[in-house]
């Protein structure tokens, strides 16, 4: 893995999103173990590892097509909780909702900064 | 007590079996999805909040609500567990073939509806689409 190239993915989110972003934080999925991030919260990781973990048991059980790129939480107050996939890693982000536009995150940051995470998992 | 029997009455499309509604307000809905989702709409259902009575479906197997349910109670009880924020009135899972699941929860309700976001525009079923059902339903 290239560690600049990974670091510089968490960077540009904090460039796109500013103070929109409130924490974030890349693991590697099934052990938790964080690799990168802002603001990361152990108990957090270890929250959405569980939850994945469940999201993927209780659609592939129920025969249902199976989680892909990612999933997106609505909270109280201003905040959003993302949890993009990938094939060994997840990367899950605390965003302020009235900061950022859902469609310039999904559309326009996500694609961004992961291909920058993509490219740093090549090397 | 006709009344009584209208309001108790199964609205089921003769044209279309994969319909269901217990009452006009829930039909409305269920068609106000159809309308704007069109082919994009792969199945959705309406029931209340911990209920397992389905009040209006499009394309919906039974089986799915205790799935959806239990989905929607996972990620509330792990929210709360984490002193996170509550969930607040949705969720979405991207799975694959393009489909989105979306858990909706306004007020009572409990909305799941399943789209082809290829073809679905998720923007102005939020932002335009839910605020009219919300009226629709009394639940805004």
């Amino acid at each position: 893995m290239n560690i600049k190239k990974l670091n510089n993915s968490v960077e540009m989110l904090k460039e796109y999103l500013g103070d929109s972003l409130i924490a974030c934080d890349i693991w590697m999925t099934n052990t938790g173990q964080s690799i990168a991030g802002y603001n990361t919260q152990p108990k957090a990781t270890a929250l959405f590892e569980q939850v994945t973990s469940f999201l993927k048991k209780a659609l592939g059980g129920a025969g249902f097509p199976p989680l892909e790129k990612y999933y997106l939480l609505d909270c109280e107050g201003d905040s959003m909780i993302l949890v993009l996939q990938f094939e060994k890693y997840q990367w899950g982000m605390l965003v302020s909702k009235s900061k950022v536009q859902l469609g310039l995150l999904l559309n326009v940051i996500v694609p961004n900064v992961t291909e920058e995470f993509l490219e740093a998992l090549k090397n | 007590m006709l009344s009584g029997f209208f309001k108790n009455l199964v609205f089921q499309s003769r044209k279309d079996p994969s319909v269901y509604a217990v009452d006009a307000k829930v039909l409305l809905s269920i068609n106000r999805l159809r309308e704007e989702l069109g082919d994009g709409l792969i199945s959705c259902s309406i029931s209340k909040k911990n209920s397992k009575i389905i009040l209006a479906s499009f394309n919906f197997q039974e089986s799915m609500l205790p799935l959806f349910q239990m989905i929607t109670e996972f990620l509330e009880h792990a929210l709360i567990a984490a002193s996170f924020p509550k969930l607040n009135t949705s969720f979405k899972i991207k799975l694959s073939n393009n489909s989105l699941l979306i858990g909706w929860l306004p007020a009572s309700y409990q909305i799941f509806i399943l789209v082809d976001d290829s073809i679905a525009n998720v923007g102005i079923l939020e932002g335009i689409v839910f605020p009219e059902i919300e009226e629709i339903l009394g639940a805004n």
